[in-house]
């Protein structure tokens, strides 16, 4: 816990100063949101290791700064896994980035998203209070659920030093079948193993190309995959996918994401990638802001953008009574605005 | 005891014509699924449209009102106990199913509807809505998204907040707010999940889309009985150790075993210390792998008997004799008091041992019914109201069992909520920054705190005045209170 202490010591002070902190793990993430320069940076980086695991309670505690990556192989070694593919977009991507982000990886749709499987945080409040939310069992109604709350809160809410997440079984058989088809081919294909009782673990659709991934007994994957036209892929891709590591991602400088219903048309959207059984879709290079004149549901987040371009909020705007509550809610945690002011919205200090 | 405001009741009936202000009828509504505690509302009104429970909602934040809604009335921790000087909102008449959507899989549904008939509304599209409360039958929507209700599958299929997609909300000023989507996420904060659980005390739910599942082609239900309590718990581990994620874990100790057998006829092993119920899906071949797996480990811990139920109606008998465990068990006592602590699943046997420890202390029966694979108990303390020593006696028990809960690392409730029940233990659980975050997030909704006012949140000086409060190791005790 020293390292715990010498967070709170840092909030306290910089709280006192009035003066606003970045929040990092391995920062790997400044590509989204906002982050203002010349701010103090505290970084959960060095706070690394397993708090607490037994795998027969299917439950990982662990500190805020270890790596997806040695979890993930921690994990591996007895058999288990995280279900919701926390994705890393660097070595250095820690678990507390990935969930302070909420990000999920392919197998959101079919398995859950990073707050379904967090069960409990441990954070350092604006006055250097350190506070336990939840806790290390599987149900738990006591208080408000804080820890999904600060999920996906990008620390605007406080300092996560260490998370509890649930964790389960790795399936016996893994296997990603790709076949060259249409779009509606594609949409249909997944249609009907989502709305069935499928293997079904992850879906993307890029070029003319449908990737599918099976995961769970290698009876119920067989059973599947005889009814699936294609050829065997990597089941790498998906990491590829879930890190925006894929080719079209990396030659492309501003990358757009709408998050939607699976069933939203395309409209006129030159989409490069659908995955999520199409709910997830990637506009790379637009010349314009994609939300102008959009009139589907869901919504818009430029995930990263190299070249500056036109001028747009990462996170689609919130309605006026959304943001009143975001606003009471920051300043219950966060009275001084001290963490990572701006990230989610610049000009709402959020 | 009716309101004493004429000019308010006036107004209020101005916005919903149906309002009770008699002593008689107001006694329906005294108490929850918590009998032990009983309180008149000061006025019941029971809106029909969203733009009534809106102008409700409005009329008491102007007029300071305390307001408590209310669903069907089942849930165990008092959550829904009204409130003397306020509105109780009967939520009954919001009873529609508005949509089922078979392509995205979700059902659009009014607060009112009752847990089960989203599934059997359903069930001829081969879709049900997973979570599965004991009260199904009668427990309604918008009730299980204020308490976050768990059930007998969620050790696989997760609990209310993972199978909501959207909610329709009153805001404590009155506005209508759309939160979540039948998309995946939404952008900022996760509102969505701070709503779950919340126990009516942010807002009023009008209107909820569930995600609904496709139906297991096969499901088999195993009963096995074990010759102690220990063996039961330990085979509960050991089934999760080897990789296995069964639908259900269901435990129950002798004492539940007689009392649901003589009350359902279930088909029990009455004669066993401990019984297990294991409900698997899949295919009929995964299913037979599944089961050999499940036999080898419940062997290793002594299983007695061990039978397989296939067919839906077997397997729904056995069923039916553990969600009828409640008022079976209330059958043999005047009363029973249901306790609803978590721990970490590796504690089972060591706490199965000490509440039996303390059944002895306090001279009170205890029957153990509990949701074994997520470490959920559910001690059942019989007793008898109408002996105030006996119910002392109980309330004693109960808390020592929470604290204990709260010792192996676990929390003071799985699925059934603070309400009024656990209030107290809830400052055993959490410290005063913890404390103060609440309330934080609960000004931040309900400035005026209208909303189910003195639930769920203890605060401080309530804190101080039950004689505890969670303190990490070195903290001074309660430094924020003046001393006496």
């Amino acid at each position: 816990m020293e390292e715990v202490e010498a967070f709170s010591e840092f909030i306290k002070k910089a709280g006192s100063d009035g003066n606003p902190i970045q929040l990092t793990g391995g920062e790997t993430k400044s590509f989204l949101g906002y982050v203002p320069e010349g701010l103090q940076v505290l970084t959960t980086q060095s706070y690394a290791g397993i708090l607490d695991y037994h795998p027969a309670e299917l439950i990982i505690r662990v500190k805020a700064g270890t790596p997806v990556g040695t979890l993930n192989a921690l994990l591996q070694s007895e058999g288990q896994m995280l279900a919701f593919d926390p994705p890393a977009h660097d070595v250095g991507s820690t678990i507390g980035g990935v969930v302070a982000a909420g990000l999920s990886g392919s197998a959101r749709p079919y398995r859950g998203a990073a707050r379904d499987h967090l069960l409990g945080v441990g954070m350092v409040l604006h006055d250097g209070a350190y506070c336990e939310f939840g806790g290390q069992v599987m149900k738990n109604v006591a208080g408000y659920d804080v820890s999904r709350l600060v999920c996906g809160a990008y620390g605007t809410l406080g300092l996560m030093a260490d998370l509890s997440l649930k964790v389960v079984p790795a399936p016996e058989l893994e296997k990603t079948i790709a076949r060259v088809c249409s779009v509606d081919q594609a949409r249909a294909t997944i249609k009907s193993l989502s709305n069935s009782v499928s293997p079904l673990s992850a879906s993307c659709y890029s070029g003319d190309t449908l990737s599918i991934r099976l995961s769970g007994s290698e009876l119920a994957v067989k059973a599947t995959e005889k009814n699936l036209e294609g050829i065997q892929a990597d089941n790498s891709f998906w990491d590829q996918l879930d890190a925006l590591r894929l080719p079209a991602f990396q030659n492309a400088s501003d990358i757009w994401r709408l998050s939607t219903e699976p069933d939203e048309p395309l409209y006129e959207y030159d989409f490069s990638i659908l995955d999520w059984g199409f709910a997830q879709r990637w506009l790379l290079d637009p010349t314009s802001d994609p939300r102008d004149g959009y009139r589907g549901v869901g919504h818009w987040t430029r995930v990263r953008s190299d070249k500056g371009g036109f001028q747009a909020e990462a996170f689609q705007p919130l309605s006026k009574l959304e943001l009143e509550l975001h606003q009471r809610l920051k300043s219950t945690f966060d009275p001084g605005g001290i963490f990572n002011p701006g990230r989610m919205y610049r000009e709402e200090g959020l | 005891m009716p309101i004493n405001n004429q000019d308010f009741i006036q107004r209020l009936r101005a916005v919903a014509r149906d309002i009770i202000t008699d002593d008689e009828r107001l006694a329906v509504y005294e108490t929850d699924g918590l009998t032990a505690k009983k309180q008149l509302p000061g006025v019941v009104v029971i809106p029909d449209t969203v733009e009534q429970v809106q102008a409700i909602v409005a009329l008491c934040h102007a007029h300071e009102v305390p307001l408590v809604a209310r669903g069907a009335g089942t849930g165990l921790s008092g959550g829904a106990m009204p409130h003397s000087e306020g509105v109780l909102m009967v939520m009954a008449r919001f009873n529609r199913i508005v949509d089922v959507d078979t392509s995205m899989r979700t059902a659009t549904v009014q607060p009112g509807v009752t847990n089960l008939a989203i599934s059997e509304a359903v069930s001829s599209l081969g879709l049900y809505y997973a979570p599965d409360p004991s009260s199904q039958i009668a427990c309604t929507i918008g009730g299980n998204v204020a308490e976050n209700s768990g059930g007998v599958h969620c050790l696989k299929y997760g609990l209310t907040v993972h199978n909501v997609k959207q909610l329709k909300v009153v805001l404590p000023g009155g506005e209508l707010i759309v939160i979540g989507g039948k998309g995946y996420d939404t952008p900022g904060y996760d509102l969505l999940a701070l709503m779950h659980g919340s126990e009516g005390m942010l807002g009023i739910v009008v209107e909820v889309v569930v995600q609904l599942l496709p139906k297991p082609s096969e499901i088999a239900v195993i009963m096995a009985a074990f010759p102690n309590v220990v063996d039961a718990a330990n085979s509960v581990s050991g089934v999760i150790s080897k990789g296995l994620l069964p639908a259900g874990l269901e435990m129950m100790d002798k004492l539940a075993i007689q009392a649901a057998e003589a009350f359902v006829g279930a088909g029990y092993p009455e004669g066993a210390e401990a019984m297990l119920l294991c409900e698997l899906d899949g295919s009929a071949e995964e299913l037979q792998v599944l089961i050999e797996s499940v036999r080898t480990v419940f062997r290793t811990h002594h299983c007695m008997t061990f039978t397989v139920a296939w067919e839906a109606i077997e397997r729904q008998k056995l069923w039916l004799g553990r969600k009828a465990a409640f008022p079976a068990v209330g059958r043999i006592a005047p009363d029973y008091y249901c306790m609803d602590g978590t721990i970490p699943r590796r504690e089972l046997a060591n706490v199965l041992q000490a509440i039996t420890e303390l059944s002895h202390k306090y001279e009170l029966q205890v029957a153990n019914v509990f949701h074994a694979g997520d470490g959920n108990l559910h001690p059942l303390i019989l007793y008898d109201a109408n002996n105030t020593d006996q119910l002392t006696r109980a309330e004693a028990f109960g808390s020592e069992v929470l604290a204990l809960c709260i010792e192996k690392g676990g929390t003071i409730t799985g699925e059934h909520g603070v309400g009024v029940e656990k209030i107290n233990e809830m400052c055993l659980q959490f410290d005063r920054n913890e404390l103060g975050i609440f309330h934080g997030i609960k000004n931040a909704f309900d400035e005026h705190g209208i909303l189910n006012p003195g639930k769920g949140i203890p605060t401080l000086s309530r804190c101080a005045e039950f004689g505890a409060m969670h303190v990490h190791a070195g903290e001074e005790r309660f430094p924020h209170l003046d001393r006496f």
